[in-house]
């Protein structure tokens, strides 16, 4: 059902609101996107691009419950779109180099080692199905709660506990050593 | 949800904690290093360039989604006003490959480029979108998936991977992404470079509920293929 005062205030209507939305969260997004596709330039892209789709429908995602993980879900269904579209050209090969990050060119030792660390888990987040991948990506690096990663991919709460449970499941069999020493340094 | 009892039996903190634990240290060294350049002037540009494009597409379609509301109501007199579903339409419509359904809409652009917009598409519109993309030019095979099917069950049955060339081709047929205004997914078709015998493959894949608004489409993705010759038969003609 359409609310008319919704309706009447737009984008340009309410710049303010926009940029600072775009402001708060555009770190988060870009980080919780760069998890799920483990590479810069496209995690900026792609959530550049669902950011200028939050723009043209501001008038209504402005109501939305969670806007953050509305971007974040059009930026990694953009992204399935374009990995079908590529899925030839764009490939992780185990072993290969890392995916880049910022910093991890240093010659520091750990820090090369974190950058190794990093690669393998954004490669095994890649592994997941894609719907476990929103879910562990929603919940753990843009730090919703069960109830609001449900009520934003349309699922319940047990759905999403059981996504979690499988994730955390398969992520152990693809980080062997890695998952167990990273939960335990925390 | 389709959900095995057991599945949330095995859920406990124990997991969330150990995700948690194993991603933590990455999510940090992210946090540290990692945030968004892109100015807002660009955002917002892009932004008001999409919805400007979708506007005129939505004026423009208008007048066949008219035309094509009372023709289907002469062809199919049980077809209620305001649904109208893509197969409700007049055969005789179809040749205009401007169109504007509730699940989709088609609509020709000068350079001869078809534009296609999946919006509150269901799988009773599969037929129509098919035919239309058919009498567009576009040799097509549409299909859907639903929801916790597996987003990617389609794109690995035996056969099913596309060769280089045929990777090249698609990239000629489709341009993606096109005016979709935040909501609805459009993709913009080029017949001239769709090979002779070529198939392309459409899916649908659905979400469980309306993730934007009340007006939102339920669908969760779409993805495409191009096929040069046989399609596999899991595409063509998938089990039930």
């Amino acid at each position: 059902m359409r609310n008319p005062d919704v309706e009447r205030t737009g984008p340009e209507e309410r710049p303010e609101d926009f940029a600072s939305f775009y402001e708060q969260s555009r770190d988060a997004c870009l980080r919780a996107v760069y998890a799920a596709v483990g590479d810069a330039t496209q995690a900026e892209d792609l959530t550049a691009e669902a950011y200028a789709r939050a723009f043209a429908a501001w008038r209504r995602l402005r109501r939305h419950p969670a806007p953050r993980a509305w971007v974040v879900r059009v930026a990694l269904n953009t992204g399935v779109s374009w990995w079908r579209k590529r899925r030839r050209e764009v490939s992780w090969e185990p072993g290969g180099p890392p995916p880049d990050l910022r910093g991890a060119a240093s010659t520091d030792g750990s820090e090369l080692l974190d950058a190794q660390i990093d690669a393998r888990i954004f490669a095994a987040l890649r592994g997941l199905p894609q719907r476990q991948r929103e879910v562990v990506v929603l919940r753990f690096f843009l730090d919703l709660d069960t109830e609001t990663t449900a009520r934003t991919l349309g699922i319940s709460a047990g759905t999403v506990k059981s996504h979690v449970s499988r994730a955390a499941s398969a992520l152990r069999r693809a980080l062997g050593t890695d998952f167990e020493q990273e939960s335990v340094s925390r | 949800m389709n959900m095995r009892s057991d599945d949330i039996l095995h859920d406990t903190d124990e997991n969330s904690a150990a995700l948690r634990g194993a991603l933590g240290a990455t999510a940090d060294r992210l946090r540290a290093n990692v945030a968004m350049d892109r100015p807002l002037h660009q955002i917002t540009a892009r932004g008001r360039r999409l919805r400007n494009k979708r506007r005129c597409a939505v004026g423009t379609a208008g007048v066949a989604a008219a035309a094509t509301i009372a023709l289907g109501a002469v062809g199919l007199p049980g077809t209620a006003p305001g649904t109208v579903p893509g197969t409700a339409q007049h055969p005789t419509a179809a040749k205009d490959p401007n169109v504007d359904l509730a699940g989709f809409s088609l609509q020709s652009e000068p350079d001869g480029t078809i534009v296609v917009t999946i919006k509150q598409f269901e799988s009773e519109d599969v037929p129509a979108l098919q035919r239309y993309l058919d009498e567009a030019g576009i040799n097509a095979i549409v299909r859907t998936m639903q929801p916790n099917g597996g987003v990617l069950e389609p794109l690995t049955c035996p056969g099913s991977q596309m060769s280089s060339q045929e990777q090249a081709q698609l990239n000629k047929v489709l341009e993606l992404p096109v005016d979709s205004g935040g909501i609805d997914e459009a993709l913009a078709l080029d017949p001239d470079a769709m090979p002779a015998g070529a198939t392309f493959v459409l899916f649908v894949h659905f979400s469980p509920v309306q993730l934007n608004s009340p007006q939102a489409g339920p669908f969760a993705s779409v993805l495409f293929g191009l096929y040069d010759g046989a399609v596999p038969d899991c595409i063509a003609s998938p089990a039930p």
